[in-house]
């Protein structure tokens, strides 16, 4: 004993220290503040010029509010927090497939009505929002696509898990989408699990250390932009209006061009995989973009297959967002993809979502 | 106190067999990682080998024989190392960072080269034990 005396003490040292490294790494949580009101003060200017000329149609059946239709988006914002929103779901029967052509990949690309939520709707609409969700079949995979219109990008928001900000703080997309109340959500770029990288949401700057790499910028006027960390600070980035910012990446479109390669890695990954990404199409138009992958009916997608696939839908600026395990799109408090986890079809806990 | 041939040869073959434990722990470890891939987690297996048992190997053929102290540091510095490694590679490949990682390659410089100080002081002692050793043969 007395001979390996410092072989054992050091063993146990090394031990004890990794075991914490791994608790500090993967499960002890870090609450750093709690997620504070929205920023919407960079929406005053644009709010009132903007809804009235913006405001959808309203053309669906089975309107059941009683509240008094009103075109002033900012007065709707009020109502909203107030009593809730006007809603009118789509009817079913009326979804349509569409056949997307020009894709580079070799394999045509074609929808397929195969979303089944519990209620089979596949469209939501009201004055400020229409979403329209579409399922396509890519190289193996299913991909589900949420095309999404506002009348203003507040409506565009993001949320973190217990709404806090912190480390290894989590909660499934699901719940975290039936906590706010979102129509439609998708999983976010977790940033839980960096230590650095901007974090801009709602407007407030949460996180301002760059971790030079390439940031997702949702500006107030509903426009999209991926910059460089390195050119402007968080605090800029929110005085020139952007209200979300994400730091997972890379670009995958930008001016309607594919901006990786085949062989580009995402965390030295280029195998097929589940992701999520998100697009910009035009001004307050976007599209959500989620993919299966990891099972026998879905192989995934590489970064590039995804950009192309983005490209096809004519999406001018896209960018990739955590994949993998965390892949989630949540649309009428349904999960309508398939995410993997540990082997079988479950959600993983992730730290926020991007939602309506 | 020092190392006599039978130790070094038992160090030669612990690192050997914690060699080829990294090379197929990181193997397995890949193979489950949904096509993500660290060099760090690939490579864990050299530090051992290459830090390890070749150091150890050519001091059997040489014929000489550290100190314990020297055994002890490099050991646990080469365990720090290693460990770090897999560690580096198991946050790669989640997609996460932990700042604490730096700990581990720090204070297995600090061992390793506290291992070779010690060899240095003691290195005059050290050859004439040898003489003696070969005396007495």
């Amino acid at each position: 004993m007395k001979r390996h005396l410092f072989a054992i003490c050091f063993s146990a040292v090394l031990a004890l220290f990794s075991v914490f490294f791994v608790l500090d790494t993967f499960v002890i949580s870090k609450s750093y503040r709690s997620a504070v009101d929205m920023n919407t003060s960079m929406f005053s200017e644009t709010t009132a010029s903007e809804s009235s000329k913006q405001s959808t149609s309203s053309t669906k059946s089975n309107a059941h509010s009683s509240q008094q239709q009103d075109s002033s988006s900012e007065r709707r914002l009020g109502s909203r927090r107030a009593g809730g929103r006007t809603l009118r779901r789509s009817a079913v029967s009326d979804y349509k497939g569409t056949t997307i052509s020009g894709s580079s990949s070799s394999e045509s690309i074609s929808s397929t009505d195969s979303l089944s939520s519990s209620e089979g709707n596949t469209s939501y609409q009201d004055d400020n929002v229409k979403i329209e969700l579409t399922t396509y079949r890519v190289n193996e995979t299913t991909v589900y696509v949420a095309d999404v219109e506002l009348s203003s990008a507040q409506f565009l928001k993001s949320a973190f898990a217990n709404n806090i900000y912190g480390r290894n703080v989590t909660a499934t997309t699901s719940s975290i989408a039936q906590a706010n109340s979102a129509i439609l959500a998708i999983n976010g770029d977790y940033y839980g699990v960096q230590e650095k990288g901007y974090v801009i949401r709602n407007g407030i700057v949460y996180r301002n250390t760059a971790k030079g790499s390439d940031v997702l910028c949702i500006f107030a006027d509903g426009s999209m932009e991926v910059v460089s960390d390195q050119e402007y600070s968080a605090e800029e980035l929110v005085a020139k209006g952007v209200w979300q910012a994400f730091s997972f990446g890379p670009a995958l479109v930008e001016k309607g061009s594919v901006t990786v390669g085949v062989n580009t890695e995402v965390g030295k990954a280029k195998a097929s995989n589940p992701r999520t990404a998100i697009g910009l199409i035009n001004k307050n138009h976007f599209v959500f973009v989620v993919s299966d992958g990891r099972t026998s009916e879905s192989e995934g997608l590489s970064i590039y297959e995804l950009a192309t696939f983005l490209q096809s839908l004519g999406v001018q600026t896209g960018y990739n967002l955590d994949g993998g395990g965390s892949s989630t799109m949540v649309f009428n408090g349904v999960v309508v993809n398939k995410p993997t986890n540990n082997g079988g079809i479950s959600e993983r806990r992730v730290s926020d979502i991007v939602y309506i | 106190m020092y190392t006599s041939e039978k130790n070094l040869k038992l160090d030669l073959c612990w690192h050997l067999i914690a060699a080829g434990f990294l090379a197929v722990f990181g193997g397995i470890y890949e193979l489950f990682s949904h096509g993500v891939y660290s060099g760090w987690m690939i490579f864990a297996f050299t530090v051992p080998l290459f830090l390890g048992a070749l150091p150890y190997a050519l001091l059997l053929h040489l014929k000489r024989t550290p100190g314990k102290a020297f055994r002890n540091l490099w050991n646990a510095g080469i365990a720090c190392l290693s460990v770090g490694s897999v560690l580096q590679g198991v946050i790669v490949i989640y997609g996460t960072t932990n700042s604490l990682i730096i700990a581990y390659p720090i204070a297995g410089s600090i061992l390793m080269l506290l291992g070779i100080v010690s060899e240095c002081l003691h290195l005059p002692q050290n050859t004439a034990f040898w003489r003696l050793k070969k005396g007495k043969d």
